[in-house]
C-alpha cells in the first residue's frame, strides 16, 4: 500500500508532517457510561470484583465480560517492514498503527500495535502464548521470511484463537480472489491451468498453499525463487530441506512442474495461463518477452510495490489480457485491506479457534462472489476499497466457514453475521465521522488535494 | 510403508557416474551441518573416482534403483576391535536418498539390507556416523533403535 504519488503529491514529507501534527493515529476511548464518579464503583473496585471472579471460574466468560471479544493484537518484530527491510520494532511501530486504524475503521475491530524485540522464533512464539488471554485475536505483520512460516504454522498449532500473517493469507487470499474471477473472464478451468509464482516469499509460498487447497493440482504449478524454479533435483534442494522446509515442500509436490532443473525463466513462462509476480519491486523485473511466451489470453498478476515487476500496458503490449498490480491508481489492485478486516470481524464475532486455509478461501471466493455481482471485466476483477459492503460479506463468508468447520465457540447464519458486520463496522463509521465534524479530530495543517 | 518397485542391490560397473552424483550430494548436505565438511570446488572427478571405488569394492556399498535409476545409497566400512567381544564393527558413514524418493522408506530399506549382509559377513554391531548437527540423520537412525554411541571431537589445525 506504499504506493508511489500519483500527480506531484510528496506523501513521504505530508505523512511525516501529519504524524507528528497527529502524534500517532489511535488512541483508547471508553465505551460505558461514566456520568458521576461512583460509578467506577461498577467498572472498576469493588463491582469489578465479581465479574473477575466468574472469569477465574470460567476463563471463556473474559470474551462476553470483557472487550476481548473484539480485541487484537498486531504483531511485529520488524524484521521485514514494508519494503524497507530489518527496521527494528520502533521503526516498524507508524506501520502496525496504520494498519491498526484500518483494522478499526473497516472492521470495527479494536487492534493496537504490538512491537517487540523477540526476534528469536521461539521467544517470539512465547510471546504470543504469554499475551493470548489479552486478546481475541493475533494479526501477524511483517516478520522475515522463512521465520514467519514457522511462526504462523506453529502459533496457530498452540493458540486458542485466531493467528493471521497478513502478509502471506492476507494477500494470498486477495491474489486468489482476483485469480478465480480473471479464469472466469478468459473463460479458462483455474484448475486445468498452468500458473507460474515468480516469488518464494512469504505472498506466494502462501497462495501455493491455498492454490492447493483450492484444487489445483501442484503439478500445474511453477514456484521460481531468486535462483530458479523450486525442484526436486535442484542442486541446493538438500539445503532447502533444513533451512527452508516450505520451499522444499513445494519443490517436491510440484515436481518443478514438469521443466528440468536449471530451466531459465523463459522456459517456466512458455505456455503459462496465469503469472503472480510477487517479487521485487519493477520495472524490467518481468520481461515483456516472458508474457509474449505464455498462453493466448494471458492473466498477469505484478503485485510487487511500489512499482509492479511489468507495468500494465507493457504486459499488454506483450498479449497479457488480465493485469493486476498492487497499486490504487491503477486498475484491479490486489489489496489485503479488502480482506483482513472482514475476516476477523467474522473469526471474532462466532469467536473462531484459528483461521483455516479453507477460511481464507470462503474469504477468497466471497471477495471474487461480491466482483461478479457488480460485473467483471478486464478491468474490474476485484472490489475496490470503497466499497464498503465487501467487508460485511467477507465476515459473514469467513463466520459461516468457522461454524461450518466446527472451530466457532458461536453459532452464527450468514444472514445474521452480514447484520451484524453491518451494524459493528456502520456504528464505528458513524462514531469516527461524529469526532470528526465535532472538529474533535483536527483538521489537517497541511493537506493534498483529493 | 516401502515403495513398491524399489530394488536394493550392489551397485553396477556402468553406474559409476550416477553414483558419484548421489555421492556429491550427501557431501553437499553435510556440508549444512558442519564447516569441516566443505566440499571441494568441482567435486565431479573425485567423486567419480570414489564412485568407482565403491564399486570395486573399496568398503561395502549396496544401492537402490528405481526402474532405471538410481534414487539412494548407503555405504559403510568396517573396523576390527580385536579386544572386544563383538571385535567387527560396521560404520554406516554415507547414507542419501533422493528427495523425490523420501518418505517412502528407502533408506530404512538400505539399512535393513545392509544390516543382514553385514551380520552374515560376520559383523556383530553396527554404527553410523553423522555430522553432530545432522538432526536429520540422528531422527532417523533413533528412531530404528541406534542410540548414541561415540562422540567424536574436532578440532581445525
Amino acid at each position: 500500500m506504499n504506493e508511489e504519488s500519483k500527480g506531484k503529491v510528496d506523501w513521504y514529507r505530508l505523512s511525516v508532517e501529519l504524524h507528528r501534527f497527529y502524534t500517532g493515529k489511535i488512541e483508547t476511548i471508553p465505551k460505558v457510561p461514566v456520568r458521576r464518579i461512583k460509578d467506577f464503583a461498577i467498572w472498576y473496585t469493588p463491582g469489578v470484583a465479581e465479574p473477575s471472579r466468574r472469569i477465574a471460574q470460567d476463563p471463556d466468560l473474559s470474551f462476553e465480560l470483557t472487550n476481548r471479544w473484539n480485541f487484537i493484537a498486531v504483531v511485529s518484530d520488524g524484521t521485514r517492514v514494508l519494503g524497507l527491510g530489518k527496521i527494528g520494532p520502533e521503526g516498524a511501530y507508524p506501520v502496525m498503527e496504520g494498519k491498526s486504524l484500518i483494522f478499526k475503521f473497516l472492521g470495527g475491530v479494536d487492534a493496537i500495535p504490538l512491537v517487540h524485540r523477540a526476534r528469536d522464533p521461539e521467544k517470539f512464539l512465547e510471546l504470543l502464548e504469554t499475551i493470548e488471554p489479552t486478546f481475541g485475536g493475533i494479526n501477524l505483520e511483517d516478520i522475515e521470511s522463512p521465520k514467519c512460516f514457522y511462526i504462523l504454522d506453529e502459533a496457530r498449532k498452540r493458540l486458542n484463537i485466531p493467528v493471521w500473517h497478513d502478509d502471506q493469507q492476507g494477500t494470498a487470499a486477495v491474489t486468489l480472489a482476483g485469480l478465480i474471477n480473471a479464469f472466469k473472464i478468459v473463460g479458462k478451468d483455474i484448475r486445468k491451468s498452468r500458473i507460474v509464482l515468480f516469488g518464494a516469499g512469504a505472498a506466494n509460498i502462501a497462495l501455493y498453499r491455498l492454490l492447493k487447497a483450492y484444487g489445483v493440482p501442484p503439478s500445474n504449478l511453477v514456484v521460481l525463487d531468486s535462483k530458479g524454479v523450486l525442484h526436486p533435483d535442484r542442486w541446493d534442494i538438500d539445503k532447502l530441506m533444513v533451512k527452508h522446509p516450505w520451499k522444499y515442500q513445494i519443490a517436491i509436490e510440484t515436481g518443478g512442474g514438469g521443466l528440468k532443473p536449471g530451466d531459465p525463466v523463459e522456459k517456466a513462462m512458455e505456455g503459462a495461463d496465469a503469472l503472480v509476480a510477487a517479487s521485487r519491486p519493477g520495472p524490467g523485473v518481468i520481461k515483456k518477452e516472458w508474457v509474449a511466451k505464455m498462453a493466448k489470453d494471458a492473466i498477469v498478476f505484478a503485485e510487487a510495490n511500489p512499482v509492479p515487476e511489468i507495468w500494465p500496458w507493457e504486459a499488454k503490449e506483450a498479449g497479457a489480457r488480465v493485469v493486476a498490480t498492487g497499486r490504487s491508481d491503477l486498475p484491479n489492485q490486489v489489496n489485503n485491506s479488502l480482506v483482513f478486516p472482514g475476516v476477523f470481524r467474522g473469526v471474532l464475532d462466532v469467536r473462531a479457534k484459528t483461521i483455516t486455509d479453507t477460511m481464507a478461501i470462503a474469504a477468497a471466493e466471497e471477495l471474487a462472489k461480491f466482483a461478479e455481482e457488480k460485473g467483471i471485466h478486464e478491468e474490474y476483477i476485484l472490489p475496490t476499497m470503497e466499497e464498503w459492503e465487501v467487508y460485511p460479506r467477507v465476515a459473514a463468508a469467513v463466520a459461516v466457514k468457522a461454524v461450518e468447520e466446527g472451530l466457532a465457540r458461536k453459532t452464527t447464519t450468514y444472514k445474521e453475521e452480514l447484520e451484524r458486520a453491518r451494524r459493528i463496522i456502520g456504528m464505528t463509521r458513524e462514531k469516527y465521522q461524529l469526532l470528526w465534524e465535532k472538529g474533535y479530530i483536527p483538521r489537517p495543517p497541511v493537506d493534498y488535494e483529493a | 510403508m516401502y515403495e513398491p518397485g524399489i530394488v536394493i542391490r550392489r551397485p553396477l560397473p556402468e553406474e559409476a557416474e550416477e553414483l558419484a552424483g548421489l555421492i556429491i550430494r550427501f557431501y553437499r548436505f553435510n556440508e549444512e551441518f558442519d564447516p569441516a565438511w566443505s566440499v571441494i570446488r568441482d567435486a565431479e572427478d573425485k567423486a567419480r573416482e570414489v564412485a568407482k571405488s565403491y564399486i570395486e569394492g573399496n568398503g561395502f556399498t549396496l544401492v537402490a534403483t528405481s526402474g532405471e535409476r538410481l534414487v539412494g545409497y548407503l555405504h559403510a566400512i568396517t573396523r576390527e576391535y580385536p579386544m572386544l567381544e563383538k571385535s567387527v564393527q560396521a560404520v554406516i558413514t554415507e547414507l542419501y536418498v533422493l528427495p523425490t524418493h523420501r518418505g517412502k522408506g528407502i533408506a530404512t530399506k538400505l539399512v535393513e539390507e545392509a544390516i543382514k549382509e553385514l551380520a552374515k559377513q560376520g559383523v556383530g554391531v553396527v554404527t553410523s556416523e553423522f555430522p553432530t548437527a545432522n538432526f536429520v540423520a540422528e531422527k532417523f537412525y533413533k528412531s530404528r533403535g541406534f542410540r548414541p554411541y561415540t562422540s567424536i571431537y574436532l578440532k581445525e589445525v
